[in-house]
């Protein structure tokens, strides 16, 4: 009885897994009518079932409650958050963002706390990890062939098209798809005869979505976390690996700057994007808001063209938000207020965020929170890599594609805000993978006390 | 079934609670703190939204020079000799200054406390604020009542 319900929980679970991802997806999408704010609340909907669903497969496993490195610190981190509504400028929004973040690390610890003594149960949360990010890419090629005006970002005169697939923009389902492209390696590595087919199916449909999308930050993090799983899995074979990698990502990386940027800047909805003048006294569009710094002037074309190693302008956006922090550099302006706290004045940057997750979670919770946050993201990685050497075949496989995924995750933190935002698409994945981690390092701690 | 708790080796429990009396100690003392750091700031950029409304004078100044609207608050600009944008006040629905710019120096140095209006020290009249808008052909739609 306890076993069938075990197998029927675990199935469970793999399907709730893909629905929390999708549905996440979904609501970030410019699909309608999944992004409409009728259907936000079905994201809290999937991440209580996963979460609900993860503690009932722990009670009827009766599985040990090991300290899993990393989760104390995740714990105090979390406990920030939450407490921060106390001084935070918006505390609905503090409290609402808080207990979303708090009910995704619950959910993935207790996953995590199901595979401590299961690498099995870890592969299974891996697989559907990576069968969400997969039928998310192939809704974004039924929307190229559907709807190729909402799937593609046409042309500017600083850059060419770039590919959203169901995204809202270019970089948004390209950073869930570098987090799991780990997994579609290990995938292709474990299986045989036409699954194998299948498993490169997988990767090529996921690497050609990466590098149709022109992300650059996406792109290095799928390199970084490839070549760490890699070189973690074949450690005898690192330098060909080193060689390999490397040159593919200069491959991938010139692909990208296949598309030419236009002739003339494309003109979009023309009766919705622009601000009307209300005067002649109305100096909007003489003086833009949001390009206080660095404004060429209306109608002035600025000339630059975007890149492999321009920044998007992020440099200067960084070093606002970082004077911004210091204004309140101890505690911060509380969780889940970056986008109302960081204001864009740059002509170069276009985002609400600061799109650093690191100084994002400065400007929320201060000094300390990032101090935790890096001591959060460090432990498991520590964890794993001093007892890498102790796993066994299968567990060692897949720890290797998990610190694939959580290193992707922290490279992809740098050029992108999304670690603490629930609702963005790669950050249930990242949470997820980052306890499986854990949970696989104190395994090798539990076999070796065995 | 149950769950299991997998036992700490003897000493173990007391480094544990003694982590986690410092975790909670040092959260505690977070709330003082960070209620403490919000009121600084308030008190900083108020002062410096006050001096850019004393630079201003009156609000009913000939150096009026323009409008800038928003969601959440309007923007009066006025000009000092050729620099056109010199000085920028952004006013809330209640009449709370909530940004103030100077740009006198060719850079702009701005005060802002648009992400935490409610902390604001600096007021203005906002009925004059729609006297003024509605002078420059900003439609009342557009206009918060006063």
């Amino acid at each position: 009885m306890t076993s069938r319900l075990r197998v029927q929980l675990e199935g469970a679970i793999q399907v709730a897994v893909v629905g929390l991802i999708v549905v996440i997806a979904l609501v970030a999408s410019h699909m309608q009518p999944w992004n409409f704010p009728a259907f936000h609340p079905m994201r809290a909907f999937a991440l209580i079932e996963l979460a609900a669903l993860a503690v009932a497969y722990l009670v009827v496993t009766r599985a040990r409650l090991s300290p899993l490195p990393g989760a104390a610190v995740t714990a105090t981190f979390t406990l920030n958050a939450l407490l921060s509504a106390a001084w935070s400028s918006n505390a609905s929004v503090t409290t609402d963002r808080a207990l979303g973040f708090a009910g995704l690390v619950l959910a993935a610890a207790a996953l995590a706390l199901g595979a401590v003594d299961r690498p099995r149960v870890a592969a299974q949360l891996m697989l559907a990890l990576l069968a969400a990010t997969t039928l998310i890419a192939i809704l974004g090629l039924v929307e190229l062939w559907r709807a190729y005006d909402q799937a593609v970002l046409p042309a500017t005169k600083q850059q060419g098209a770039r590919y959203n697939g169901i995204g809202q923009n270019p970089n948004q389902i390209p950073m869930l798809i570098a987090l799991t492209l780990p997994f579609a390696l290990w995938f292709l590595r474990e299986s045989r005869g036409r699954l194998r087919a299948v498993a490169l199916a997988v990767v090529l449909l996921l690497a050609g979505s990466l590098v149709a999308s022109s992300s650059r930050g996406a792109l290095v993090a799928a390199f970084a976390g490839c070549v760490v799983y890699l070189v973690a899995a074949v450690p005898h074979r690192w330098k060909a690996i080193l060689a390999g990698g490397t040159a593919l990502f200069l491959v991938a990386a010139a692909l990208t700057q296949l598309p030419q940027p236009a002739a003339e800047n494309p003109d979009l909805y023309p009766e919705f994007g622009r601000t009307p003048s209300l005067g002649p006294k109305d100096i909007y569009s003489q003086l833009p808001l949001e390009s206080e710094f660095g404004f060429p002037g209306e109608n002035v074309d600025p000339g630059k063209t975007r890149t492999l190693f321009s920044a998007s302008g992020r440099l200067q956006a960084w070093e606002s938000a970082v004077d911004q922090g210091l204004e309140r550099p101890i505690a911060g302006f509380g969780f889940g207020t970056e986008d109302e706290t960081f204001v864009d004045r740059s002509y170069g940057f276009v985002s609400d965020a600061v799109e650093n997750s690191f100084i994002g979670v400065f400007l929320q919770l201060g000094a300390l929170g990032v101090a935790l946050l890096v001591a959060a993201l460090a432990l498991p990685l520590a964890a794993w890599w001093r007892v890498r050497p102790r796993l066994d075949p299968e567990a060692g496989e897949v720890a290797a594609a998990c610190a694939g995924a959580v290193v992707a995750g922290v490279v992809l933190a740098v050029p992108q805000s999304y670690l603490t935002s629930v609702g963005s698409p790669p950050t249930a994945a990242f949470w997820i993978s980052f306890f499986l981690l854990a949970a696989l390092a104190v395994r090798s701690r539990s076999v070796a006390q065995a | 079934m149950g769950l299991r708790v997998r036992g700490h080796r003897r000493g173990g429990g007391t480094l544990v609670r003694r982590i986690v009396l410092v975790a909670v100690v040092v959260l505690v003392a977070l709330v003082p703190i960070g209620a403490w750091e919000r009121g600084r700031r308030a008190d900083h950029e108020s002062a410096g939204m006050r001096s850019v409304l004393e630079e201003v004078g009156p609000l009913d100044s000939s150096e009026l020079r323009g409008f800038r609207i928003f969601a959440n608050f309007e923007c009066l600009v006025y000009e000092r000799g050729r620099n056109h944008f010199a000085l920028e006040l952004c006013v809330d629905d209640r009449g709370r200054v909530v940004e103030a710019i100077d740009r006198r120096d060719g850079t702009a140095e701005v005060w802002s406390l648009r992400d935490d209006p409610s902390e604001s020290e600096v007021v203005v009249d906002r009925g004059e604020v729609n006297r003024l808008l509605r002078r420059m052909n900003v439609p009342d739609e557009y206009l918060p009542d006063a």
